[in-house]
């Protein structure tokens, strides 16, 4: 049974900033992370019944939230394939200026940066970037990012620990690079 | 600059990001995709009514007339044996 419109409204109240920034930091695209944002309420209106309240409604969220980017990630990348046989579409531009893209979230100053973070966390494998987005941007404890990948607190530490090395060599390549291109 | 201070300087460039609204027609593009998902579903709930009601119909009907058909075969059988009164 779906939510009458008032609890629905409310709920929507409550939680689109963190579905909309959850999936702003995953896709780095505002039309893609409003369309997600849409499925993700869609999908909460038609189950919220089925909800066991074995976790907590914002974990809950968070799950399907991260699903549904996954999934939306997947799609794109099978769409990717199918360009290099097929007819190039409208969305193909969309699909390669996700390196482009600067967050309307942060400081003036770090966009420049933030960009180059972004193009190399989605170098990052599915665990990993999930682990550092809701780590390092979303500001979560690791029992917390635990609850939400159903892991051990353990398995978390060690995702966050790895994808930071991993950022980290990345960006000194770069660096690298940068300097070699300067010279 | 080093590339310790450069890559921290990127590491640390989400620090201080702020949280970002969606558009404020958001909620109304998912509560008009919502009623259209119900208009769709009760549509569609009919439709698959009617087919489960054509299919019983249809099956019921075949039913009918091979039950008639096996019946005769089964008087022309009866009544050949008794003419006779031979089995082979």
């Amino acid at each position: 049974m779906a939510l009458d419109n008032k609890d629905f409204e409310k709920l929507y109240n409550q939680y689109n900033v963190l579905v909309y920034n959850l999936a702003l930091n995953y896709l780095q695209n505002i039309e893609d992370a409003e369309e997600i944002t849409q499925d993700v309420f869609i999908q909460i209106n038609n189950s919220l019944s089925n909800f066991q309240e074995k976790s907590s409604l914002k974990t809950w969220i968070y799950r399907i939230t991260i699903n549904k980017c996954l999934d939306f990630i997947k799609h794109k990348n099978s769409q990717k394939r199918f360009f290099i046989f097929g007819k190039k579409s409208q969305n193909e531009f969309e699909i390669s200026n996700v390196s482009n893209f600067e967050h309307p979230g942060i400081l003036l100053e770090n966009k420049e940066k933030s960009k180059l973070l972004f193009e190399i966390i989605n170098e990052l494998g599915e665990n990993q970037k999930t682990a550092f987005l809701l780590s390092k941007v979303d500001g979560l404890s690791n029992p917390e990012i635990a609850e939400i990948m159903k892991l051990s607190v353990s398995s978390v530490e060690s995702l966050v620990f790895r994808a930071k090395s991993i950022l980290k060599e990345k960006i000194s390549n770069k660096f690298k690079e940068y300097r070699k291109k300067k010279n | 600059m080093k590339s310790e201070n450069w890559t921290l300087e990127i590491m640390e460039s989400t620090n201080g990001m702020v949280k970002v609204h969606p558009s404020k027609l958001l909620f109304d593009k998912i509560q008009n995709k919502i009623n259209l998902e119900n208009k769709v579903s009760s549509k569609w709930i009919f439709v698959a009514a009617a087919t489960f009601a054509l299919l019983i119909s249809i099956n019921i009907k075949l039913l009918k007339s091979s039950l008639i058909k096996s019946s005769s075969q089964k008087e022309t059988v009866i009544s050949t044996i008794s003419n006779t009164n031979q089995l082979y």
